[in-house]
């Protein structure tokens, strides 16, 4: 409020002190004869500008009407500005259909979003039209039908990459439909739909017209200096062997953070919110099985959670680099998820390196092995790295760019563009399935848990024959003949479903079901002899399945109503809890809620957390101002003040009239009028 | 520009009074300090009732019509009766006519009342950019007001200062007194109980502050007629 500070900028005193000093020396006669009066009228004059200078400052007061509303993201790529470049607003408001050729550089203009004619919003942004402001009114979520999502997703993400890729000298601002700003619409559009208000010249009933401001007021956006992004990462270590050389490690990684139209309402719970929950759900399932010596693999598992995503996956790679060299060489394979929250029975494996690749055949066939069970498909594509191209369009290209063979498990069939697919206003809650989510999870722990499985058991050499191998099963049904003795723990018959009891109740029961409270799955150190190589092995239990008839049992590790059953409540709880977050890296400050929550919840499941704090590399610069608050007040035009003037003083003199011919009667009314007249050609 | 806005609504409410004093022959008869002392005795009486008020009646949060909180309110109402004989009796006033004298104390009690229930509301409501027509209801209504009291003070010194009064006439006179003195409770159950909006309860004022007017009018004069 420029014209607040200006009033204060006047020192009164010494203003005061001027005028009474003039009017002393204009007057000095008449105060030595009439000193009373003259100081009382002099010091009504002087309360009197001093009332009149405070008045002035029009203060705003309580509008009808003040809603949250979140400004479209400003950001400079490479230098060049994008985004909406203004953030503080005072204009009419107006609202579609406009006139041909109306000027709209005093007007914000107001487009609810359920009927978005984006044919002019071409025209708005396309043609450089200059506007007073934009904004945008978003459906409200709790009155929306399931049915009727689908539409309005489109047109939100229609317009998300048509606002990302503009430059718009004003301020754009999103907010949620309101039953306040709903009633305000109607009356808007029965102006001519520019909002102006007439002008005094022009008379009738327009000068009741009223129309609408809409006033945001804050300060001028400033660049944020260097905004950090973090990375998480937990550690959970194998069981090292005899030897002491370095384990295998997994890496299940996923990006967490978003980009979106309106940063406060980017919450990408698909992109890549159902990435995190997967990852946080297995890792969960995994800590369990690895908190028992007995049970814990022969695999380090590496989980991370990196931040800065959408800028072409900058967070992955310095993480990467700043990892330890014999780690990094330690990884077999890195398996990174995004957005496998909205598929219906096909998921794909993207890859960097050529599918001939042994570690990516193997993750890939043991996927599509328990992608069989669950009756989905995945698919393979490989897509070559171009290093001279910076873009990094999936996670796994940065692992590859230092020599890790990783993977991204996706349900995107094409690479996404550069800033597409960040989780930005279509990407809510109702975007993800809870029962899809939970798919990913199965198939993603299952395969990872057959790489588990054959870990336990020491290797052996790849000489087994077929004939090696019945006889490897017939002492292993031999032992299960014999009876249990204690520490058995392998069922050969139910070998489909790999189904264990505790080592303590000796259970020979063939039967699938039949899990108690501390399941574990090992193949007994017993069978020590009966190694099989993994691909063997695998081989087998299909085979297995076939001669013993038991066709299209799933196998499974974590099984449902087991202990290590797939929790839908954990996942409904992260899932509910990171579409209400909106997780904008920049925004995010080093000890943001999100980020220790993620923290503290890898704390619980693996056994050490580290966080690295980062900042974004230099293409990409952002600034602040996200959120601020709209007032929309209805004002009149100065006509209409002057009317009322108008009004008021023709009662006034009426009144008057009125009442000197009642008390004093007539005459004096006329007494009064041709007073003046006289008196002034007395002085004359 | 709503600066504009605030001196429109302040000449609404304060300009009648004003306009009063001067066409009347109050100014001519130098009444001002009858209107200043009538004021200093509203303030008194204003902080006697708030007292009151605040001592025996409850807060409650909804806006409904309770009428055990509008009885106390109406008695309390009395308290301004009270005062009003107080300006109109025990005050010393120049030698003033009973005619003007009840005037005089009319209009400074009805300034009074304008100026500590009004102008704070509109000093900081009025200037503000958003535009209601609050305020011009709230002027208008101060002129009621002003009627209202106006034919209050005639009816009290009809009362208190007048001795020799027609015998059929002083029920009339005890019975628009108690209206006059109930009207605040009228309105404010028009306002939560019936839910009158804003313009039909200031037309209702309007039309009652001239009708009481009227007849306190006719009976005043009733009474001044010379036997």
């Amino acid at each position: 409020m420029i014209i607040h500070y200006q009033c204060f900028q006047f020192d009164s005193r010494s203003w005061f002190g001027r005028k009474t000093s003039s009017l002393f020396s204009g007057r000095l006669a008449r105060i030595c004869r009439g000193g009373g009066g003259m100081v009382m009228s002099l010091t009504t004059y002087s309360i009197l500008v001093l009332v009149l200078v405070l008045a002035v400052c029009v203060e705003l007061g309580d509008a009808a009407t003040a809603v949250d509303a979140y400004r479209l993201i400003q950001y400079d790529l490479d230098g060049a500005p994008y985004g909406s470049r203004l953030a503080a607003l005072n204009h009419f408001a107006g609202v579609a259909p406009f006139a041909s050729g109306v000027d709209l550089s005093r007007t914000a203009v107001i487009l609810p979003l359920r009927d978005l004619n984006f044919t002019l919003l071409h025209e708005f942004i396309t043609g450089k039209q200059q506007l007073g402001g934009l904004l945008f009114l978003l459906p409200r979520d709790t009155d929306s039908a399931r049915k009727d999502t689908g539409p309005i997703r489109t047109i939100l993400s229609k317009l998300e990459h048509l606002l990302i890729h503009a430059n718009l000298p004003y301020p754009v601002y999103f907010a949620h439909e309101d039953d306040k700003i709903n009633e305000v619409l109607p009356d808007v559009q029965r102006g001519d739909g520019t909002g102006q208000p007439a002008s005094a010249t022009t008379g009738g009933l327009e000068l009741m017209t009223h129309s609408f401001k809409l006033v945001v007021s804050t300060s001028e956006p400033k660049k944020l200096s260097s905004p950090t992004i973090t990375n998480i990462q937990g550690w959970l270590p194998g069981l090292k062997g005899d030897g002491t050389s370095q384990l295998p490690t997994i890496a299940v990684v996923a990006s967490y953070d978003t980009f979106g139209a309106a940063p406060e309402l980017s919450v990408g719970s698909d992109s890549n919110g159902s990435g995190v929950v997967v990852l946080l759900e297995i890792a969960r399932l995994f800590s369990r099985l690895y908190s028992n010596p007995n049970t814990r693999g022969r695999y380090n598992l590496l989980f991370g959670l990196t931040s800065g995503g959408p800028y072409n996956y900058d967070g992955t790679m310095k993480w990467l680099r700043n990892f330890d060299q014999r780690i990094r060489e330690s990884i077999e394979f890195a398996i990174c998820l995004n957005s496998v929250g909205s598929w219906d029975n096909e998921l794909w494996l993207h890859v960097s390196k050529p599918p001939e690749n042994v570690y990516i055949r193997q993750v890939y066939e043991s996927l599509a092995d328990v992608a069989k069970e669950l009756d989905v498909t995945i698919g393979l594509k490989h897509k070559k790295i171009n290093i001279s191209n910076s873009r990094v369009a999936w996670e796994h290209e940065q692992f590859s760019r230092v020599r890790v063979t990783a993977l991204t498990l996706s349900e995107l069939s094409v690479a996404p563009e550069l800033l597409h697919n960040t989780g930005g206003l279509s990407d809510s809650r109702d975007s993800v399935d809870d029962t899809t989510i939970q798919k990913s999870i199965k198939l993603v722990a299952e395969s990872l848990g057959i790489g588990y499985a054959v870990s336990l058991k020491p290797p052996i050499s790849s000489g087994s024959t077929v004939s090696d191998r019945e006889k490897i099963l017939r002492k292993i049904v031999a032992l299960d003949q014999n009876g249990s003795d204690e520490g058995h723990d392998f069922h050969v018959l139910p070998l489909t479903c790999l189904c264990f009891s505790s080592p303590r109740t000796a259970r020979a029961d063939p039967s699938i079901s039949g899990f108690d409270s501390g399941i574990f799955f090992s193949i007994t150190y017993r069978l020590a002899s009966s190694l099989l190589p993994y691909v063997l092995l695998r081989k087998l239990l299909l085979e297995e399945r076939h001669i013993y008839g038991y066709q299209g049992r799933n196998v499974q590790i974590f099984a449902d109503n087991s202990s290590l059953a797939l929790n839908p409540f954990y996942v409904k709880s992260w899932l509910d809890l990171l579409s209400q977050t909106p997780r904008v890296a920049p925004f995010l400050s080093k000890n943001d809620a999100i980020v220790s929550a993620l923290k503290k919840e890898l704390a619980d499941h693996t056994d050490e957390v580290n966080v690295y704090h980062e900042t974004i590399d230099g293409m990409f610069t952002f600034y602040d101002s996200t959120r601020s608050t709209l007032s929309i007040y209805q004002v009149t035009s100065v006509g209409f003040d002057f009317v009322m003037l108008a009004i008021i003083g023709l009662y006034l003199i009426v009144l008057f009239t009125v009442l000197v011919i009642a008390t004093r009667g007539f005459d004096e009314l006329l007494l009064m009028i041709r007073r003046p007249p006289t008196r002034k050609s007395k002085a004359a | 520009m709503t600066l504009f806005h605030f001196l429109n609504c302040a000449l609404l409410t304060f300009g009648p009074h004003a306009v009063y004093y001067t066409a009347t022959p109050l100014s001519e008869y130098d009444t001002i300090g009858t209107c200043v002392k009538a004021a200093i005795v509203y303030l008194g009486t204003a902080l006697v009732k708030l007292i009151c008020l605040a001592t025996f009646l409850e807060v409650s949060d909804s806006d409904s019509f309770n009428p055990y909180q509008e009885l106390l309110k109406a008695l309390i109402g009395f308290i301004d009766v009270a005062g009003l004989y107080f300006a109109l009796t025990q005050l010393t006033h120049r030698n003033i006519s009973q005619n003007h004298k009840f005037q005089a104390v009319g209009l400074g009690w009805a300034f009074a009342d304008s100026v500590l229930h009004r102008l704070v509301p509109l000093w900081v409501g009025a200037r503000g950019l958003e535009f209601t027509w609050e305020y011009i209801f709230q002027g208008i209504e101060a002129n009621a007001d002003l009627v209202l009291n106006l034919s209050l003070a005639a009816i009290g010194s009809l009362m208190w200062l007048r001795r020799n009064k027609p015998k059929t006439l002083i029920p009339i006179i005890y019975a628009c007194a108690g209206i006059l003195a109930t009207m605040p409770s009228i309105i404010s159950y028009l306002r939560r109980a019936l839910g009158w909006q804003p313009p039909k309860l200031v037309a209702f004022e309007l039309s009652s502050s001239l009708v009481m007017a009227i007849i306190s009018w006719q009976l005043f004069s009733a009474c001044h007629r010379p036997a």
